[in-house]
Order: C-alpha cells, then structure tokens, then sequence
C-alpha cells in the first residue's frame, strides 16, 4: 500500500513537472513564432528604410549647396533669417506694451495709443529692412562659387551611392544571417512542438489513466458505502467515514459528468465551507457552460464572496468538489489547485475592492498581469537581453490594444491613484484580459457604479463574452445588470441554492422572491 | 563616421546606463588624485562609494520589495569577516575567499528570506534584527576573533598582502574595483527595476493578493530580493575590507543599518540617483565634514532628523526635492511670462 | 549546589532581569496599541529620564577637593527627587514626541511611523552627548544591600525594583480594565478612526500613552543602569531589544502578551547559560536563546498569546 502510494506521489510530481513544461514550451513556442515573423518583416523593410535614411542624409548634407544653386544667396538667407527674429521680437515687444496698457487702464485698452504705436513700429520696421538691404546687397553667384558648391554636390552624390552600395552589401550579410536564424528557427519550433505533442500525450494518457482508476475506484467505493449503510445502528460512529465516502464518489462521478460534456466549463457540486460553526456555503451544487455569462446572486451575507474565494483557493473549502476544464483541455479537481496556479489554469479574477498597484502606471499595471506569459527569467532581466526588450514591446502593445478596446487607453501612462471608480473598475477588467484566460470571475463589478456606467460595463462585459469567447461568472447585486446580460443566473441565500435558470425563470422563482423581499404572506 | 556617430553614440549617451558609467569615471579619477585630494575627504569620497553599494542592495529591499530588514549590517560584517578568515587563516587566493564570502551570503539571505514569509510589514525589522544580532554574535565567538571580553574585530595574526592575478594590491589600488563593482551594480539594479521582475517586486510589495492572482510566485520573489541585497552588502564588506585593512563588529551593529536606512529613505527609496545623493549626504557629509570639525554629534542628530521630517513631508526623498524644485522654476518662469506678456 | 538552589536561583534571577524588562516592554506595547508603531525610540526615551535624574543628583554637591560630582546620600530624598524629575521630563519627553510628530503622521503607513521613529532613534542619541556633557555617568541604586534567601543572593535593589514594576504593572491593568481612561485606550487601540467619532479625544489618549511610555522607559531604564552600575548612551539597547523580542515572542495583539513574552525571554536568559556551561560553550548562550525566539516566532507568526487578523478581500 506504501509503495502504491509512493508510485503515484512521483506520479503527481511527474505529470505537475509535464503539464509545467507542457505550457512553458507552449509560451515559447509563441514566442518564436512571433520572433519568426519579426525576422520576416525586418528583412523585408531593411533595405527600404536604409536607403530612406541615407537619402534624407544626402538631402541635409546637400542643403546648402542646392539652396545656393537655386538662387538662395548667403545674404538672402541672412536678410530673412534677421527680418524673421526682428518681427519676432517686435511681435514680443507689442504684446508686453498691449498689457502694459490693459493693466494701467483696467482692462480697456485704448484703441488710439495702441495704433501710434502699431504706427512707430511700422515706420521703424522699414527703416530697418532699408538698413538690411545696404548691408546685404544681393550679390549673385560667380562662376567659381557656382563650380565649387557643384562639385560639393558630386562629392556628396558619390558618398551617396558609395554607402548605398555598402547597405547592399551588409543587407547582404544580413539577409543570409536572418534567413539562417529564421531557419534555426523553425527547425527549433518543430522540435519543440514535436516534445509538446509528446508532453500531451503524456498528459492525456496521465489523465486517461486517472479516469480509469477513478472507475475502478468508483466501484469499491460504491460497494464499502453500501457495506457501511448496511449497518445502520453503527451509522452514528461511522458518519464521518459515510460523509467522506460520499464525497469521494461525488467527485468522482462530477469529473466524469465534465468530462463527458464538453459544453460544461466548471461544475460545483455539494460545496460547503464552514467557518467554525458559521455554515457560510452549504451544499451549493451548479454548472457554468462554456461561452455563457452566468451570474450568482442572493442578498448580503448569501456567502457569494465565499464561494468566489472558494474557487480561486483563496480559502480552502470544507467539502465539495470543484471540477474545471482548463486552458488545454484537460478536467482538473481546482481543490488541489494553488492560488496562483489558478490563472495558469485559465481563471482570471477581478477584486471587490479594486486591488491595482498604485506605484505603477495604469499600463505597467497590466504588464505585470501578463506575469504568467513571460518566457524570460530574473536572470534575463538583469541584463537586459534582446529577448526580454522584445517580449516587452510585444507586451506593451498588447496592453494598449486592450486598453484602446476598452475606450480607457488616454489613462496608460498614469498611475491608477486618484482616478475615477468607473475607469479604475474597466482597468481591473483590462487586467483579467491580459492573461488570455478561459474563465473570468467578476466580484461585484457594479459596485459603486451608477447607472450610465452600470450600462457601460454590461456593453463591455458582453463585447468581451463575444469578442474574446470568454466565458464570465459574475457575482452580483445589481439586478439590473444581471437580468440583462447573464444567460444563466442562481441565486442562494444563507449559503444554500434556492434557485438557478435564465433570468426570466429566476424572476418568476417565489423562493428567490422570499428571499430578497421577504415573506409577503399576504400578497 | 559622422553618421555612426548620430546613429550609435548618440542614443548611447542618452540612455541611463552612459551616466552609471560617468559615476565610475569619476572614481577612477578621484584615484588619481589621490595625493592632490585632502586625505579626510578622499577617504570620505571611498567610504561612502562602498556604503552606497551597500545601500543600493537595500533599496531594492525596501523600496521594491516593501521589506524593511535591518539585516545590511550582517552582511557587510559576512563579506569583511569572510574575506579575511577565508584569505588569511585558511590562506586561499583571493578570488576563492570573495566567492566564498558571496556563496556564504547567498545562503544567508536566503535563510532571511524564508523567515520573511512568515512575518510581516513591521515585525521583519525586528526580527531582522535580531538576525543580525545572531551573526554578529557567531562572528564575535569565532575563536579567531574572540579576544577576551571585546571579540570581533581584526587582530594578531600574520599580516598577508593582497594578492591578486600575481599583482600586489595596494588599498589604493581597490577603488579600481570599487569603480567596477559601483558601475556593474548600478546597471543590474537598474535594469531590474525596469524590467517585468521590477514590476513583479513592486506589486508583492502593493498587494499579496493581486500579485498571487497573478500568477507571481511570493516566495521566489521575497528571495531574489533578498538574495540580491545580501551579495551587495557582502560585496560593500569585501571592498571595505581591501580598502581599510581592518574591521569591528561594532561598525556593523545596529547603527550602521539605521545609517543605511537613513541614507536611502533621505535620498529617494526607488531612484539610483537618490540613493547616491542620499549616501553622500548622510555618510560623506559626516565623514568629510562634520568629523573634521569635532562636529560628530551634530551630524547624528541633524541625520535623525532629517529621516522624521523627509519620511513624514516628503517621501519622495531629495530626488523629489530636486523634482519639484525643477517643476516650481517652470511654474515661476510662466507665471513671469504670463505677466509680461498676457494671455493671448 | 542543591538542586532547589539552583532552581531558586533561576527563578531569581529571571525575576530580576523581568523587573527591568517588563517596564519597557509594557510602554513598548502601549504605544503600539496606540499609534500602531513598534517603538524604536523606547530606550532612548528611557535614557534621556536616567540621564536627567544622574544630572539632577550629581548638582546636589560638588567636591569642594577635585571639583567632580560627588554626592553622600543621607536621605532618600536626594534619590527619589531626582528619580521624580528624570520620570517627568520622559514623560514630557513622550508628551512632545506625540504632538508634534505622530499627531501630524497620523495617515502615514505603519512602516513610515517605524521608520520615523528609528529616526528618533538616532535624534537622541546624539541630543543626550550635547546636552549632558561626558557619554558614560555613574548611577545609583535604592540600596547595595543583599538578602540572602535560601542560600540565594538577591540585591535589595532589584528587589525594589521588582516590587515597583508588579505594583505599576497591576495598577496600569486595573485602570485600562475599569476607567474610563482605560476604556479610552483600548477603544483607540482597537479602531482611532471609529474611537473619534464616537467622541473620545483621541488626541489626548495617544498623548497621554506616549507619555506614560516614556515615564514607564525612564524608570526601567534608572533601575537598570542603577543594576548595571554604568550609564551609557548604549546601555538601553539591549534592553530595547530584548522588550522588542518579548513583545513578538507574546505577540502583539493583546496588552499582557508582551509580558508573557518577557518573563519566558528572561527565564530562558537564566537558565540557558545553566545548560550549556555543561558544555563550555556559555558564551553561546545569548544567540541559542535568540534563535530559539526566531523558530517560537516562525511556527507562530502572530506570537504564543496573539489573535491572526484575517483580511476580507
């Protein structure tokens, strides 16, 4: 029995250590992938964007020479250059004398002093272009100024196509050094995806297995259940052993009941958590389909917030058994689960009190969400590697397409303090969407929102739902919102189910009503 | 040639990592002034550059990593101690007592590390205290360095020169390194901060919660941070140890880590810069100044002050002084236009 | 050596050494209570009240010979004045301290008030060479008389001592049980926001606690030094340490915890060094003792006798 169980702890050490490198391969091959693209793009626009640059440089270098040529004499260019900061300055000048005016005369400016003066200034104007054209008489080019400033612009036209030609020849050197590396690429993603597949097989024959074992074990469980219930006198002294049996067997048969369905992303069944004597959930049991808005609701103090805690492992829940369909696929029991191995799996979560990280920019804020995408270590970071700049912008462009899909991009470079609720909520939104999960879990996302922004954020909860097929588990007081948006709603109370279906059915339920207005006895 | 150097020197100056280098050729040439320079200051200017590696580790520490840990001391003692054990009683080359002076901190801190996940926000400065305590006492009982009632601090023994690469180093010739280390550990640290395990640091320092929804491993993070700022410590003590040939455990104590303490709140907990403003001021000003003039005294208590008041008013440190100051010339310089010239 | 004497002597010694430490640590807790601050500054407050009463004494007479203090003590008076003045000016010491620092600090975050007040730390330690002259002073004890109890050595100083703190002790517990005063505190220790609100000046209450802190500080750290024989700048620090031990070691939660914490810390300071002599290695006492403390903190964050707060998210 001992060496069973030492066999299938390396078991679970082995399949933990695939499954982990099964996604971390995954990420890079991404990775990759984009690099590859990257090259392509590189190679296709080096030569363009070179020869622009060293076009724009033959342009400033020849500047002056084809200025010159053009009829642009020295002195000319002197003359307006000196009659540009002249006005510049006189412009400065009246501006200071307009409020000079204004402030002595408390605010009217006199029309009359001001036009002697717009008068002076004109007349002192003149006289100064006067001056300019004694000192710089506009003396044309000779021949010999003309021939030297012509052959500045051979020179610089045969600089010109000498570095053109040497861009040639390192586009060249380049070409063949990105055609290479975009070959080693691809041999390097075939290899990795050749040891990905194997890593799923791998993980989908683990899974198989446990299926298989969980039938095998299914039928033993059955038979001691009946053996216990049996002995119905001794069914006092037994009962724990009777309750853990039974949750065992359910376990077993919602993992199969999700692995036969494939429409079903995440089922509860029997979920209990008890605080001591305080019986927060008891025995809440209900299914969230894939792609579909499903919505809990119940008064305060239902055990809604628990239930949420409950899945994410933030606590550790009494009994019950959670079971979810993963990013990959897989059926994984969430209870074995860390909390932050949660949006590895593919759950992402918003807070009920917006937790964003103050000291850092709104956008920085969603680049550490994409924590879990990273494909470069602390060791990378401190040096800087091409591979970590990389990985940055791509990330940051991912941010601000989210930010711009979700109308909040003008608040990326600002730190979240002291922004409005509405747009600190579509933030933590933002957040969630960075990770590309499955699953997003909202906990009261209306919360101290008013009614336009209500709205705002069912057009927002929906667009993601169609746009990004995610599916959204929603916790809510606002009904309105609910009614509107959620394709399955349930409600509880006291921490037990008291009813779950569409909206219009959960409206018509009497218990749902009992609950959130009361006993109306007499209605 | 003037194309490359549009195209490569210039983006070079711009970025952050030309004036990291610029710190160090500063050093290099305060070396070479070496006998033009008032010995009270040059020694000041050396100190306070190895202090400030010191206080670099610790930034990232507190300013990143929210962890206030008064363990600095303990590793400047390990790399100093170490060193010399390592050099001088179990005669190694040089190269193998700084690795092991390193290795051995690198353990350390990761020991301070896990106990950091235990205890939170105010009781890790009291228990990094007392983590301190306990390596000053080991160093004090080390049989080498136990002298009667006042163990810990250099002493007896034959004298060995540093050696190194076949090259005698003089204590002069360590500011070499010093420039070295002070350039290569501004740049890590930077480059930290700036990349995703910055930001990573800074949201475990915001809010535990978030950081684990997303996916960041607590006790990972908790340990670079350490990790890192015990190396800088250890490497503050080596230098120290090449620099001044000597050492006490009562330069590592208690004081010595609220000194650091000082130095990075006073100069801006997250800025390079301030780090190094702030270093200057509290160590070098008292080393060059105050001590020159009988002053001690005055320096410790204008230092204490200096932490309530800048803690309390100005978090942000002298780099937001600096800042702000920036800002209300602008502010003045407008205001000023506005007057003279109206509003258009 | 019987075995009884030696345990007397354990139990003795742990006493003493608690005498001092549970002043200390009881003001320590008190104003983190509070004001939410672990005080670094406590045993400098202390200092800053034995410093005064060693001034105060010495000025009651010089040596007309050599010019130095020198002071026959005929009276008790010549003590407990001074003791009295030392008391007072800690205690406006705290007093100054709370209003003009903390009272402005108040929506700062739990870690700026540490850090503010290892900043203190270091104000006071360089205020007390300016103001006093000379770092190291003589002190003076109640008395240099010894009892001898079942072959035991007990200092009648300590004794006194001893007597003092469980009088102070009990008297602070009873007011904080059944005053309104007492109410007053444990009201804002509990929530300062909501305590405001519902009326209790809250501005007096932190004062008064800082100030009793520092009060509570000086006499721990007048019968120390008195025990020590020696007065420096440095002698608290230990002590300060140690409360800070005892105070995570009971946890910080709750008012008595921190006592609990002292007398275990000081028991383990008595008998650590019986252990080990066996084994010559008596200087290691000190550190054995610490890191048990550390492993005692780290299978129990909150400490032996604290509550886990849990945070609803």
């Amino acid at each position: 029995m001992a060496q069973n169980k030492i066999i299938s702890m390396i078991d679970m050490i082995r399949h933990a250590y695939r499954v982990n490198k099964h996604r971390r391969l995954t990420l890079l091959i991404n990775y990759l992938s984009g690099l590859e693209v990257e090259y392509i793009r590189q190679d296709e626009t080096y030569l363009d964007t070179r020869f622009k640059q060293l076009e724009a440089y033959y342009q400033e270098e020849v500047e002056v020479a084809t200025k010159r040529l053009g009829g642009y004499t020295k002195d000319l260019e002197k003359k307006e250059k000196a009659i540009a900061s002249y006005d510049k300055k006189a412009y400065w000048q009246r501006r200071a004398y307009q409020t000079k005016l204004s402030r002595t005369s408390h605010g009217m400016i006199p029309q009359e002093l001001l036009n002697t003066y717009d008068q002076k200034q004109a007349q002192k104007r003149h006289e100064y272009l006067a001056s300019l054209d004694a000192k710089y008489p506009n003396v044309l080019l000779d021949s010999n100024e003309k021939a030297l400033y012509t052959k500045h612009i051979e020179e610089r036209k045969n600089v010109l196509v000498h570095r053109q030609e040497r861009a040639q020849t390192i586009y060249h050197q380049k070409h063949i050094r990105w055609i290479k590396s975009i070959d080693k690429n691809k041999i390097r993603i075939l290899k990795l995806t050749e040891a990905n597949e194997k890593l799923s097989t791998y993980i989908e024959d683990f899974h198989n297995e446990e299926v298989k074992r969980d039938e095998r074990l299914i039928f033993n469980l059955r038979a001691a259940l009946k053996e216990l219930e049996d002995h119905s006198d001794s069914q006092k002294r037994h009962h724990k052993k009777h309750q853990k049996l039974k949750d065992q067997i359910d376990l077993i048969e919602t993992t199969k009941q999700v692995i036969e369905q494939p429409s079903i992303h995440l089922s509860v069944s029997k979920l209990k958590m008890f605080f001591g004597g305080v019986k927060a959930v008891n025995d809440l049991s209900f299914q969230v389909k894939k792609g579909e808005i499903f919505g809990l609701i119940g008064p305060n103090g239902a055990g809604k917030t628990t239930v949420f805690n409950c899945l994410t492992q933030f606590y550790k829940a009494t009994a019950g058994s959670m079971v979810f369909r993963n990013k990959e696929g897989n059926v994984v029991n969430l209870y074995q689960r860390k909390t932050h191995d949660m949006i590895h799996e593919g759950i992402a979560r918003s807070f009920q009190n917006v937790e964003l990280i103050w000291e850092l920019t709104v956008l920085d804020n969603l680049l550490v969400a994409a924590h879990s995408l990273l494909v470069t270590n602390y060791f990378e970071h401190m040096i800087h590697s091409r591979r970590m700049m990389r990985e940055e912008k791509v990330l940051r462009t991912k941010g601000m397409s989210i930010l711009k899909n979700l109308g909040i991009e003008e608040y990326a470079y600002r730190s979240p303090y002291g922004l409005p609720y509405g747009i600190l909520k579509k933030v933590e939104l933002a957040r969630t969407l960075m990770t590309d999960p499955s699953l997003i879990i909202l906990d009261e996302p209306a919360a101290g929102l008013n009614d336009a922004e209500t709205q705002e954020l069912a057009r927002i909860i929906q667009k993601i739902n169609h746009e990004y097929g995610i599916t959204i588990f929603l916790v809510e007081h606002d009904m309105g919102l609910v009614m509107s948006i959620c394709d399955t709603v349930c409600a509880i109370s006291f921490g037990k189910m008291i009813g779950i279906g569409t909206p219009y059915e959960i409206q018509q339920n009497p218990d749902v009503r009992k609950a959130y207005l009361g006993d109306d006895s007499d209605e | 040639m003037k194309i490359w150097m549009k195209e490569h020197l210039q983006p070079f100056l711009k970025k952050p990592h030309f004036g990291f280098i610029v710190v160090g050729l500063v050093l290099i040439t305060v070396r070479m002034l070496v006998d033009v320079l008032p010995p009270d200051l040059y020694g000041a200017i050396v100190t306070t550059s190895y202090y400030y590696i010191a206080g670099l580790g610790f930034a990232l520490l507190l300013g990143y990593g929210g962890l206030a840990s008064l363990g600095t001391g303990a590793f400047v003692g390990i790399g100093a101690f170490t060193l010399h054990y390592v050099y001088r009683f179990m005669t190694m080359p040089l190269l193998i007592a700084i690795l092991a002076a390193i290795v051995l901190s690198i353990i350390i801190s990761i020991a301070f590390g896990f106990v950091s996940l235990r205890i939170s926000g105010m009781y890790l400065a009291i228990v990094t205290m007392g983590l301190s305590q306990i390596v000053i006492e080991i160093i004090k009982n080390i049989p080498n360095y136990a002298s009667g009632t006042t163990g810990g601090f250099l002493s007896g023994g034959p004298r060995r020169p540093l050696v190194f690469l076949g090259m005698e180093l003089s204590a002069n010739a360590a500011v070499f390194f010093m420039a070295v280390f002070i350039v290569l550990g501004m740049i890590v640290v930077h480059n930290l901060i700036t990349s995703a395990t910055g930001r990573a640091l800074l949201s475990i320092k915001n809010s535990e919660t978030a950081a684990q929804t997303m996916g960041i491993n607590l006790l990972k993070y908790r340990l670079l941070a350490f990790v890192i700022s015990g190396v800088y410590g250890t490497l503050a003590g080596v230098l120290s140890i090449m620099y001044v040939r000597n050492a006490s455990v009562n330069q590592i104590g208690l004081t010595f880590a609220l000194n650091i303490l000082a130095a990075v709140i006073i100069g801006g907990t997250k800025s390079i810069w301030g780090i190094l403003m702030g270093t200057f001021v509290i160590f070098g000003l008292d080393l060059a100044i105050f001590q020159r003039f009988q002053l001690g005294n005055y320096s410790v208590i204008i230092n204490g002050i200096l932490i309530i008041l800048v803690v309390m008013f100005y978090p942000g440190g002298l780099i937001q002084l600096f800042g702000d100051i920036k800002k209300f010339i602008k502010k003045m310089k407008a205001k000023w236009r506005e007057r003279k010239y109206g509003t258009e | 050596m019987s075995f009884t004497t030696d345990l007397l002597s354990i139990i003795a010694s742990a006493l003493i050494s608690f005498s001092f430490l549970s002043l200390a640590t009881f003001g320590i807790v008190l104003i983190f209570k509070t004001s939410s601050t672990t005080n670094f500054a406590q045993g400098m407050l202390g200092i800053l009240g034995a410093y005064a009463t060693s001034y105060f004494i010495d000025k009651q007479g010089v040596n007309d010979l050599t010019g130095l203090p020198s002071v026959v003590i005929s009276s008790p008076w010549q003590l407990i004045l001074p003791m009295l003045a030392g008391i007072a000016i800690s205690f406006i010491a705290g007093l100054f301290i709370d209003v003009f620092i903390f009272r402005n600090a108040k929506y700062t975050n739990a870690g700026t008030k540490q850090i503010i007040t290892m900043g203190l730390v270091i104000v006071i330690t360089g205020l007390i060479p300016l103001i006093f002259g000379s770092t190291t002073r003589v002190s003076f004890a109640f008395t240099q008389k010894t009892w001898m109890l079942a072959g035991v050595a007990l200092p009648v100083h300590q004794l006194i001592t001893l007597a003092i703190s469980f009088i102070l002790i009990i008297f602070i517990f009873i007011m904080l049980k059944y005053t309104k005063w007492g109410l007053g505190v444990r009201s804002v220790a509990s929530n300062e926001r909501v305590a405001g609100l519902m009326g209790i000046n809250t501005n007096v209450i932190n004062a008064l606690s800082w100030a009793i802190a520092g009060a509570l500080g000086a006499l721990s750290a007048m019968t120390y030094t008195a025990a020590i024989g020696t007065m420096s700048v440095m002698s608290m620090i230990d002590i300060q340490v140690n409360a800070f031990y005892a105070s995570i070691l009971g946890g910080f939660s709750t008012f008595f915890g921190p006592l609990g914490g002292a007398f275990l810390l000081t028991a383990g300071q008595a008998v650590f060094p019986k252990l080990l002599v066996s084994f010559n290695l008596a200087q290691w006492s000190n550190t054995v003792l610490y890191l048990a403390i550390i492993v005692a903190v780290l299978i129990k964050p909150v400490g032996l006798f604290g509550k886990k707060i849990v945070k609803k998210v």
